[in-house]
Parts: structure tokens; sequence; C-alpha cells
């Protein structure tokens, strides 16, 4: 029984490292800061289980969930180029209020509040990943080739262009640096990789509904970012440890379960005030969050 | 459409105590709604569960209420300022205010949606052919004497005037003598004030949730926004963001 519950914790860390992994993207290195995160996590979970439930083959699905979630990313990223700061904040907001309108409300695609359920696991090759063990290695590939993929591109010259824009972004365009452009490819990466955490999320529960995609569900992964550090992606990694377990803490004290889901509640929130207000750089960032 | 009306003229209320507050302060109070929330359970609390008279929880929710924001400034939001965080810590900061208070009133109230049964609203008088029951005449109002109430403080009292000048330049006014400090506390006590009117009508015409302060401001800050919020020009503003809320109150009832 440990057992299951441990690998059932790992899941989570994998698919949340993942998500806020692709937050650093834009939020860390590229001073973007996009509320609406969650919505692409949102899209990439739907599309997921709205064609494996219709037969594709989900290894494809993945791609496809990612690639749909990205064209938003790329959407998001037209009108918050020109804006800044908390107005592009604000907008990243209400476009993830958006998008869990539509999922709430288009019932003849989502089944609105009724969610999906009965979501298949993914195959490869005819092997069905159905037990939770072989779940985990898949989360676990998926999620070390991310935390690869963004460690080589925040080195590579694309890296550095974009924290450019971070600290300073007139300066980046002065020297010649087509801003949107960057801004853009960061979105669409970072929107990539969450729909994948979507799909690997929707695939696991096995039922979705637009309840899990609100922005209050973004707190975590807010502070799982500022928490680790901007920029750091191994601060990342530990801030996911950190913040999926500590509130499981709270049901071994033996708190009724009405009151486990607004206390973890509270602890996000107190944590997101408290680490802002005396670390806001975190623990393994670079700079402070502006 | 009587019913757009209403919801548009509490959107509205809400609306304008949040855009006093955005535009003396210059960042976007989402714990606004966290006040409502608080302030919408506390006058449940004293009303309907404790028995308290209703004129007399009326008057102390409101006071409750400013006294709330004036809390959330003094000790949350002020400690900040003087740090000289930038407005998106501040509204990454009032979220997290905005989800504790929900948290909280989820914890001490419990999940499930609660009513009144003080006015009854079954019986109406009938108006230009439209049904309307006296608590939605009491709703429009109180929300006219509010506006116009807000609109001469703003205008003519001396504190209104002061508000104005650092909502416009927040330096210049400190020049002339104008304290931004107590300025901030007041815009928040006066604020609040308005969403703790709000609060005790929301769940009179419609019912409480504990995240109504969520719904509430979505709606709120779009009126606000609309209505123009960048300077504290009160005019024909709270007007339109009265018809403003109304108009996509409308447009919400008739898609439904």
């Amino acid at each position: 029984m440990i057992d299951g519950y441990f690998i059932h914790l790992l899941i989570l860390i994998g698919i949340y490292f993942i998500l806020a992994a692709s937050l650093q993207l834009p939020l860390g290195y590229s001073g973007l800061l996009n509320f609406g995160h969650i919505a692409f996590f949102g899209i990439g979970a739907y599309t997921y289980a709205i064609l494996t439930l219709n037969g594709l083959p989900p290894i494809f699905v993945f791609l496809v969930a990612g690639t749909i979630a990205a064209i938003f990313g790329f959407l998001l990223s037209i009108p918050t180029n020109k804006l800044k700061g908390d107005y592009l904040a604000l907008m990243s907001l209400g476009f993830s209020f958006v998008i869990y309108a539509i999922l709430l409300n288009w019932t003849e695609l989502t089944r609105g509040p009724l969610g999906l359920p009965g979501i298949p696991r993914p195959i490869i090759f005819d092997f069905v990943f159905s037990g939770n063990s072989s779940f985990f290695i898949l989360v676990l590939i998926i999620a070390a080739t991310s935390y690869l993929f963004l460690h080589l591109l925040t080195k590579s010259p694309f890296g550095k262009a974009l924290e450019a824009i971070r600290d300073d972004e007139l300066a980046a365009r002065s020297l010649g640096k087509n801003t949107f452009r960057l801004k853009s490819v960061s979105l669409i990466i970072s929107a990539f990789m969450a729909g994948i955490a979507g799909s690997l999320f929707a695939a696991y529960i096995t039922f979705i509904d637009p309840s899990s995609f609100t922005f209050v569900n973004l707190i975590p992964i807010l502070l799982i970012v500022i928490i680790g550090g901007i920029a750091s992606l191994p601060g990342t990694f530990f801030a996911t440890i950190v913040i999926i377990l500590l509130p499981e803490l709270f049901r071994f004290i033996g708190l009724p379960s009405e009151i486990l889901g607004p206390v973890r509640q509270i602890f996000y929130a107190l944590a997101l005030i408290l680490i802002i207000y005396f670390k806001p750089r975190g623990f393994y960032g670079k700079i402070d969050l502006e | 459409m009587i019913n757009g009306l209403i919801a548009g003229a509490i959107y509205a209320l809400v609306a304008s105590g949040f855009s006093l507050i955005y535009s003396t302060n210059k960042f976007v109070h989402f714990a606004h709604g966290g006040v409502i929330a608080l302030s919408a359970y506390f006058f449940y609390w004293f009303f309907s569960l404790l028995g308290i008279n209703f004129y007399l929880a009326v008057l102390l929710t409101i006071l409750f209420a400013s006294l709330l924001g004036y809390l959330f400034n003094r000790f949350f939001y002020k400690p900040f300022r003087v740090k000289k965080a930038s407005p998106s810590i501040l509204l990454v900061f009032s979220i997290a205010l905005l989800i504790l208070s929900e948290s909280v009133v989820l914890l001490l109230f419990g999940a499930d949606v609660k009513t009144f049964e003080f006015i009854k609203t079954n019986q109406g008088i009938e108006i230009a052919g439209a049904i309307i029951t006296h608590l939605q005449l009491v709703i429009i109002i109180v929300s006219i004497i509010l506006f116009l109430g807000l609109y001469f403080l703003m205008k003519k009292t001396k504190i209104g005037k002061a508000m104005r000048a650092v909502a416009d330049n927040k330096d210049v006014a400190e020049i002339i003598g104008i304290s931004s400090e107590k300025i901030y506390s007041w815009s928040f006590i006066v604020g609040s004030a308005i969403a703790g009117a709000a609060a005790i009508l929301i769940p009179l015409e419609q019912n409480l949730t504990p995240t109504m302060g969520t719904n509430l401001m979505i709606k709120g800050f779009t009126g606000a926004i609309i209505g123009g919020v960048q300077r504290a020009r009160c005019d024909f503003r709270f007007f339109f963001t009265w018809f403003s809320g109304e108009f996509w109150n409308l447009v919400f009832t008739v898609r439904i």
C-alpha cells in the first residue's frame, strides 16, 4: 500500500515538474508573467482525452495535444507582445478564464462539468501502461527528457537572448533581436510541454473535468517556480518535490477530509505570501521576481 | 432583463470600490473579492446564525469590510510597498490573499451554497410591464445612492480631491503636503466599505458560495476596466461601469 502511494506521489512530482519547468521558460527566462499557463495544461489534457476516447493512438495523440497547446501558446503571444509586467499577467489570466469557460460550457465537445471518464492509458507497441509503476517509468522518461531539453535550450544562444529580453527588452531590440519572435517561440515551447504534461495527467487519472484547470490550480505551479528560483531548473526540481510532498503530511496529522482541501489551499497561499516577502529570489534563483 | 440590471448594479458596485483602490494605489487589488467574500459570510454569520438585528448586522458588516480592507493594506501591502515591490508582485500577492480568504471561508463555513430568507422575493410590483421585487428595488436605490455618494466624495470633499491627486501624480501630491500613505489607507477604507455594501446585497439577492469572490472580481474587474480606471475621474465613469456591467450581464443571461 505504501508502495502504491509512493509511486503515485512520484508520478505527480514528474507531471508537475514538467508543468513547472515549462513555466520557467517564459516566466523565468523570458520575463513573461504568463499566468494563463494552466490553460495550456487543460488544453493538452482535454485534447488527449477527446482524441483517445475517439480511438486515436495515444502516443500520437500526445504529440497532437502538445501541438494544439503550442498553437494556443502562439495565439497568446500575439496580443501580449506589447504588454509588460502586470498587464501581461492580467491578459494571460483572462486567457485562462476564457479557456476554462470554454471547457466548462462547450458541452458537446467536453461534456462540461460532467468531465471525461475512462481515458485510456498510452500504448507503445502493444504494451499498455496500465500499471502505475510502468506509467511512472513513462513519466520519468518524459520528465528527464524535458529537463535535458530545457537545460540545453537555456544554455544555447536562444536561451541567452531570452534572458536578455527578460533583463532589458529595449536593449535586446536595439541589438537587433526580434523580440516578438523570441517571446513567441518561448511561449510556444512552454505551451507544448504543458500540453504534454496535461496529456500525462489525463492519462494517469483517466478522468478529467474543468475544475482541475482553474487559475487556482496555477498557484502551486507558480509557487514551485518562485520557491525553486527564477531561471533555475535544479531549483524547480527540488521545489516540485517539496510542494507536492509537504501537503501530504497533512494527511498524516489526522485532519478530517473535508478540511484537507482548504488547508492545502491555505498552505499554498501562505507559502506564496511568505516566499515573496522573505525570499523573492527563491532558493536557487538568479534574480528577483520582477 | 431586470435581473441583468440588478446583477449589473452589483458588479458596478464591486467595480467602483475596486477602481477607487486601483486608481489610487496603482496595482490590482484582487483581494477585493476576498474582502467581499469574508464580509458576506460575516453578515451571514451575524444575521442568520447569531440572529442579530438586520440593520445592526448591516452596519457591522460594512465596518468589518472597511476594517478588513484597511488591515489588508496596513499589514500586507504596506510592507511590500516599503520594499519597493513592483505592481506585478503586488498582483501575485493579492491573488494569494484572495485564495487565502476563500480558503478560510471554506474552512469555517463549508462548501455548500447558503441562502437568506429576509425579504420575500416571490412577490413583486409591476413597473412598465416587468416584475420587479422589493429587494431588487432596494438594490437599485442603494446602488444609486452609493454612486452619488462616491461622486460627491471624490468631487467635493477634501479627501476625495486628495485621492484624485495621489491617483494622478503621487510625487507632486506629496510635494504639496498630501500624505500618500494616509490616502492609501483611506482609499482602502472607502473602497472596502462599498465592497461591504455589495457583500450584503449579493447574498440577499443571490446566494453565498466560497468562490463568490473570484467570480465577482473577474466580472467586476472587467467592468472597472471598461469604465476606465486610469484616472480617478469619477464623473461618468461609474455610470459607464454600471452600464458596462449591466450590458455584460444582459449578454450572459441572454446567452444562457
